[in-house]
């Protein structure tokens, strides 16, 4: 049984407009998982509906998440509070909004060990230094006492992974946790994910549009276009050659290694993602698809699977 | 002889004064482009990047040095010298939503510069804003549109037509694709080449990605803490960068699969 175990799960508006549709995939201890995805396929909602989080109007339709055997799409709501920084955390894209900007960081995150584990102020507070250190932040005991604005957006970062990690939790969900930052930061802060992971064990979920982030850190890639999950694999084998035509687009529109524009343009995707009210028949990649064929309008292909690499095209149907 | 750069940058300086005291934000740069092409500048947050821009655009008064525009210096003491240079340099920024005014068209905004300039009369502001449009690859029912009635993409289509209407020979373009998804990055990116190669224009491209100045520039100047501290063709950078910087900035971009064994 793995850690997190994701199915079916549907999550939508009230009028039952589904923004994720059916989706299923599991979590090991230690391992990092990247959702990728455009904006708008529904990668932060999945991680929202982990959370319990979502946004007013948005809710679980349908669905389980099993985590550790317990059903959290099912959980009461104190019971989810004290599930929610104990055993599974969420990180976000930009701190400085999810950071107060008139408590000193070092209170932030003492604040949440207190709360969680009912510690007292000293002991808080050296709680927090240590963590600071854990997420090797610069000049860690003087940085305690600074507030939100007086750090770089690495730092801020550093302090919200800090504060995730302040229970030990067993799954740590980081939604775009370096898109808002510079490339030599980004570098930073997913090598530190990635030693912290090792250190602790932690589960990682990580939301990403970058499939050079991807490259960097994940193990396994599930891939999510308007709702659904329409691939699934080890990471290297999905990068190097992925099934799924709406990858290989995404993956060929990125400029490659040391490719000019004297190459040629770029593989563009026509269109875009359509809106969850307004899904084509068929495959909803179908209308932008390279690869389309006519009965690709028929019917939303099944999600196949074996030997653990899984893709939803008819293309690839047996 | 060679060509005039269509811009010469020479021993610029510009310090923001704040209460915390004085930055040099961008101290001491010096660089050309030539006409029709692409320099790609490079650097972090914070490194003087939109300063420089802003410099340029005469947003900015400079401490020292001098910016030349076709060879000429351009200054933007009057408002009829600002926008004699409003003609020559406009400038597409990271966020279109932050730059165009929620409460007008898409056709109204297109329009705008050519307004503000006095250009024309009403129909023919509005056939060159249906032509621009269309440049872009923008449907003309775009123009009875607002901004928040369009995606990310268009947008920036409109911010881009909107920088075009005047026929400027230089346009900086700040982090143009950065907030955009990898496949709305590709459209651009491919439209931004096509008009470069149409118009003849110069472009002067921040970012923060390597990967995407490699792709659109000729030259690449990377800038470091308000200088520039490597400059190069694009090809050169890329593959024999030299400054510790330039090669910090290589080593951020993860592995290509293919080179992998």
């Amino acid at each position: 049984m793995a850690l997190l175990e994701v199915r079916e799960l549907g999550v939508g508006l009230a009028d039952g407009t589904l923004l994720v549709r059916g989706v299923s995939f599991d979590l090991e201890r230690g391992e990092t998982l990247a959702i990728v995805g455009e904006s708008g396929c529904g990668k932060s909602m999945t991680a929202l509906a982990l959370m319990r989080l979502l946004p007013p109007g948005v809710a679980i339709l349908g669905g389980a998440v099993r985590f550790d055997g317990i059903d959290l799409a099912r959980l009461g709501q104190r019971a989810m509070e004290d599930m929610r920084g104990n055993r599974i955390a969420m990180i976000f894209q930009e701190p400085m909004t999810s950071l107060n900007p008139v408590l000193t960081v070092g209170e932030q995150v003492a604040e949440v060990v207190r709360r969680h584990e009912g510690a007292r102020n000293a002991t808080a507070r050296a709680r927090a230094l240590d963590l600071f250190r854990l997420v090797r932040m610069p000049e860690a005991a003087a940085r305690l006492d600074a507030f939100p604005h007086q750090l770089s957006g690495g730092q801020r970062q550093r302090v919200m992974i800090a504060a995730a990690l302040a229970c030990r939790p067993d799954v740590l969900l980081a939604d775009e946790p370096t898109t808002a930052l510079d490339v030599t930061i980004q570098a930073e802060i997913l090598a530190l994910l990635r030693e912290l992971q090792g250190e602790m064990g932690l589960a990682l979920a990580l939301i990403t549009h970058d499939l050079g982030v991807v490259r960097m850190v994940a193990d396994r890639v599930l891939v999510m276009y308007a709702g659904r999950k329409v691939e699934e694999g080890e990471a290297k084998a999905l990068l190097r050659q992925p099934l799924h035509p709406y990858t290989r687009q995404l993956l060929a529109a990125r400029p490659h290694h040391g490719r000019s524009r004297l190459d040629g343009p770029l593989a563009e995707i026509r269109g875009m993602v359509p809106a969850p009210r307004a899904l084509p028949p068929g495959c909803a990649f179908q209308p932008r698809c390279e690869s389309a064929l006519p009965r690709c309008t028929a019917a939303v292909p099944p999600f196949i699977q074996s030997s653990g690499y899984g893709v939803a095209c008819v293309l690839h149907d047996g | 002889m060679a060509e005039t750069p269509l811009l010469q940058v020479q021993g610029l300086a510009c310090h923001l004064t704040s209460p915390a005291g004085t930055v040099r934000a961008v101290d001491g740069v010096s660089f050309d482009i030539a006409p029709g092409t692409t320099l790609g500048l490079v650097g972090e947050s914070g490194c003087g990047k939109s300063t420089l821009a802003r410099a340029i655009l005469g947003l900015v008064r400079p401490n020292a040095g001098e910016i030349r525009l076709a060879g000429e210096l351009h200054p933007t003491r009057t408002a009829p010298q600002r926008r004699r240079r409003a003609r020559l340099v406009q400038m597409v920024f990271q966020d279109p939503f932050g730059s165009l005014n929620p409460r007008l068209t898409v056709g109204r905004i297109v329009e705008e510069p050519l307004l503000v300039h006095g250009e024309g009369d009403g129909a023919s502001r509005a056939r060159r804003m249906l032509h621009l449009l269309d440049r872009v690859g923008l449907p003309f029912t775009a123009a009875a549109r607002y901004p928040h009635e369009m995606s990310g993409g268009q947008r920036q289509r409109v911010a881009i037509a909107r920088a075009l209407a005047l026929a400027p020979k230089l346009i900086i373009c700040d982090e143009p694709v950065s907030a955009l998804d990898v496949s709305i990055q590709a459209q651009v990116l491919n439209l931004l080449c096509d008009l470069q190669r149409d118009l003849g224009l110069t472009l002067l491209f921040i970012s923060h990605d390597l990967a995407v100045v490699r792709f659109i520039a000729d030259r690449i100047a990377v800038m470091y803490q308000g200088k520039i501290v490597e400059e190069g063709p694009a090809a050169q950078i890329w593959s024999a960068a030299r400054h510790p910087y330039s090669r910090k900035l290589l080593a951020a971009i993860p592995p290509d699969p293919d080179a992998e064994n």
